[in-house]
């Protein structure tokens, strides 16, 4: 695989260190990237953290408006406790930090530490696990649930609303309520390379694609002959929407790249996933099209839905600092 | 192990773990690459290396040496292995409460880090993780078997099992017939340690 890296042990330092020269909002301290502004004092700081490889996701969200700082570990594997303990300090304002997370266990016990040891210094926490990918588990265990692409739109309004000055409980039920009412599926065609391993970490055979792929190549639900984008579309659009207990409604809608995936590709799997929606009388309220979670050069895409209500599309429209979240 | 466990046996075991890190390194990988992302071995290297340094620094008694090992253990890794590991090995310290310790002692800081563990991670016996390879070790302990004969065999007895819970769960049924990385993980530690 080519890559344009340098000394692969450097991949992430080096990655994070030209985020931060590319974009001056960004501080990095260690693995934690924080605010070049530091954390808004008397307001609630918003934390997440994960494995590297994901940009924008997870660091690319720090930025007022979104988080206040984020845990970076390795390609693919979770931030140490200490990362973590130090990533909520950063984002601490003094009103108390919510963790808004992936569910993934490495993530959530290192953070379950983390937080502990800050309520020991008399800190104040509440923590929120993002449960999104619709194909890792049955809607009756959806607690099992992977977080994918859909993880941004709590980041968002947890943000949003920590901006505007809500108090930590606050922060935390929108976190959780946003995330409640957030669905995401995936499709994988190519798998992607950890820097310096010499074989991809899975495989998908020529001429198929895996419905369901975890961002990290965890296995899907079906691997089905590369049928055209609008068919796709439909296996994937069919899992979100039989997942859905309402009929109708409002959303936001986000057609991700996992990486390789270009925006033209995005846009007719956009066209697809539109037309579809529009036959469920589903209104499209929000949308993004883009990289928002991506596994470096793995192709495929994401389809995310978010239930809009007027607090959700208010938060998730506040204006936002952060250089990876449309204007 | 007829008599109490000291500090110096501890650093022993761990040089001997460490001076097997390459080897381990490499089929932990190979395991991981069929039910992960293949990075178990090198999960396992940082923590080793992180232990080597560690017992550089002489501890006052096993409680603190082991809580210590736990602490360089979450410092090395945010994988869900290591924060599994790192939890056993502070709560197996924390439950030290003699100087001498000696079997029933080891019993009880393994059974603390088991409660501690599946407490934490969520994880419970009979899922296929690393901690059926402690519970495996601490029933071991209580009849006086060899640990490591233990580790095997529960490795042996869940490899045909499917995997309940994390990564491997997604797996399914083809996680059946491989060997679950962390139990595995628990084995070739316990055999280096022994070697």
């Amino acid at each position: 695989m080519k890559k344009l890296i340098n000394d692969p042990r450097h991949y992430v330092d080096e990655a994070l260190e030209g985020l931060c020269l590319a974009f001056p909002g960004y501080r990095k301290s260690g693995r934690v990237i924080g605010r070049a502004a530091g954390p808004q004092q008397g307001n609630v700081g918003v934390v997440t953290g994960g494995g590297f490889g994901h940009l924008p996701l997870f660091a690319g969200y720090v930025g007022k408006g979104m988080l206040g700082a984020c845990a970076v570990g390795e390609v693919f594997a979770g931030p140490p406790v200490d990362v973590c303990a130090q990533a909520i300090h950063a984002a601490d304002g003094g009103a108390g930090v919510v963790c808004v997370l992936g569910n993934y266990g490495g993530d959530r016990m290192s953070f379950a530490q983390a937080c502990e040891e800050f309520a020991d210094e008399g800190g104040t926490t509440a923590t929120v696990i993002v449960a999104d990918d619709v194909a890792s588990a049955p809607a009756a265990e959806c607690a099992k649930r992977r977080g994918v692409a859909g993880m941004t739109f709590a980041f968002k309004t947890a943000g949003a609303a920590a901006d505007a000055g809500a108090s930590l409980d606050d922060v935390k039920r929108i976190a959780k309520h946003t995330a409640d009412r957030t669905r995401s599926i995936g499709v994988a065609l190519s798998p992607c390379f950890i820097p310096g391993a010499a074989q991809p970490g899975f495989a998908v055979p020529d001429g198929e694609i895996e419905l369901g792929m975890g961002i990290h190549g965890e296995p899907g639900i079906a691997r089905l002959a590369l049928p055209n984008a609008d068919d796709v579309v439909q296996a994937m659009t069919e899992r979100l929407l039989d997942d859905r207990e309402r009929q109708g409604g409002r959303v936001a809608l986000l057609v991700n790249s996992l990486g390789a995936t270009s925006l033209e590709e995005l846009l007719i799997l956009y066209r697809a996933t539109a037309k579809l929606l529009a036959e469920a009388d589903i209104e499209i309220g929000l949308r993004y099209v883009g990289h928002y979670a991506t596994s470096m050069e793995m192709a495929g895409c994401s389809l995310s839905i978010v239930e809009l209500d007027d607090e959700i599309e208010r938060l998730l429209k506040r204006p936002t600092e952060c250089p990876f979240w449309p204007r | 192990m007829s008599e109490a466990l000291t500090t110096a046996d501890i650093a022993a075991a761990v040089r001997r773990m460490h001076a097997c890190s390459d080897a381990m390194r490499d089929d932990l990988n190979a395991a991981d690459r069929v039910l992960g992302d293949g990075d178990t071995g090198m999960t396992v290297a940082s923590i080793l290396g992180a232990w080597a340094l560690a017992i550089q620094t002489p501890s006052s008694d096993v409680g603190t040496m082991l809580q210590q090992l736990g602490r360089e253990t979450r410092r090395a890794t945010g994988s869900s292995l290591g924060s599994v590991m790192a939890i056993g090995l502070i709560a197996a310290g924390k439950a030290v409460a003699t100087p001498a310790v000696d079997r029933s002692a080891i019993a009880a800081m393994l059974d603390a880090a088991a409660d501690a563990i599946s407490e934490r991670s969520g994880a419970s016996a009979g899922d296929k993780t690393i901690l059926d390879s402690v519970l495996a070790v601490r029933a071991a302990v209580a009849s006086e078997a060899n640990v490591t004969d233990a580790a095997a065999r529960s490795l042996d007895d869940f490899r045909p099992r499917e995997a309940r819970i994390g990564r491997a769960r997604m797996y399914g049924a083809k996680s059946a017939g491989h060997d679950d990385p962390g139990m595995l993980a628990a084995l070739l530690l316990l055999r280096a340690a022994q070697s």
